[in-house]
């Protein structure tokens, strides 16, 4: 398989990505469609039977809408991706809206220089 | 079920291997739930003329796919004695080699890379690292999962 793309230039902005709210539907729907089942997620006696107010968002979930994030702004171009890494930092509640953001920091290589 | 807390013992653990497909219809179903729209992600047609052999998986599919065809969803807790209600995923990191398309099939080996704690023992941290390769033998990603338990939340 040889693949192409066009370069991405470093300093150039990742199109922010807004996000509508996270109901209980979207934690279910997103529980079948990525097979993680865990109940905390999806069941909110589960959740609060674990001390938790209530269901939150699998953080996997928040990881899949940030890598929407690959169309640059200016362009329609679509950048692969080489390496991702996401730390959880923050239990997701429902409703909240949320943002993804983010900068080219240039090809690995250019980085490494 | 008897539930365990993580421990040392885990460390080189190796699970059994998850057999897995990227199958069309899944792949659909996941990206219209997470609003994946992209071409190139959605559409045979845009991702061959980039050179894919077919509609590539999203950045973070390959753990989902495990899931998906894993016997036991939760087979990476479950099979070590951990409740799934217990642990929070604490960071997830992939590194991409051979794109996995529709069609492909996949098989994910996973082990236990290391345990340790923080917070004076407080919280307990379980590494597990994944390979996912193809039906040609080819690396897909390698992934790494952290798993955070609570000390003494295992009962």
């Amino acid at each position: 398989m040889s693949l192409r793309f066009t370069a991405i230039e470093a300093g150039e902005s990742i199109a922010p990505l807004t996000l509508p709210p996270i109901s209980r539907g979207t934690l279910a729907l997103y529980a079948g469609a990525s097979g993680d089942i865990n109940p905390i997620h999806i069941d909110s006696d589960v959740a609060k039977a674990c001390g938790f107010p209530d269901v939150f968002a699998h953080g996997m979930l928040v990881m899949a809408y940030a890598g929407r994030t690959r169309r640059i702004i200016g362009a329609a171009r679509f950048a692969p991706v080489r390496r991702r890494r996401c730390r959880i930092s923050e239990s997701i509640r429902r409703k909240a809206g949320n943002l993804c953001e983010g900068r080219s920091e240039g090809p690995p290589s250019r980085r490494a220089q | 079920m008897r539930v365990e807390p993580i421990s040392d013992a885990f460390i080189g653990r190796e699970l059994a291997p998850v057999h897995a497909v990227v199958e069309a219809g899944r792949l659909r179903f996941f990206n219209k739930v997470i609003g994946e729209v992209s071409p190139v992600l959605t559409d045979a047609g845009a991702a061959k003329a980039l050179g894919y052999e077919g509609v590539p998986v999203p950045p973070t599919y390959l753990v989902c796919l495990e899931m998906l065809d894993a016997d036991r969803p939760l087979y990476f807790l479950e099979d070590l004695g951990i409740d799934p209600t217990r642990i929070l995923h604490g960071e997830q990191s992939f590194t991409y080699h051979t794109p996995a398309c529709v069609g492909d099939q996949v098989t994910f080996r996973t082990r236990v890379a290391d345990v340790y704690t923080r917070k004076a023992g407080q919280l307990v941290f379980m590494v597990q690292e994944t390979t996912a390769t193809n039906q040609r033998g080819a690396l897909n990603a390698t992934m790494r999962r952290t798993i955070i338990m609570k000390a003494g939340e295992a009962a």
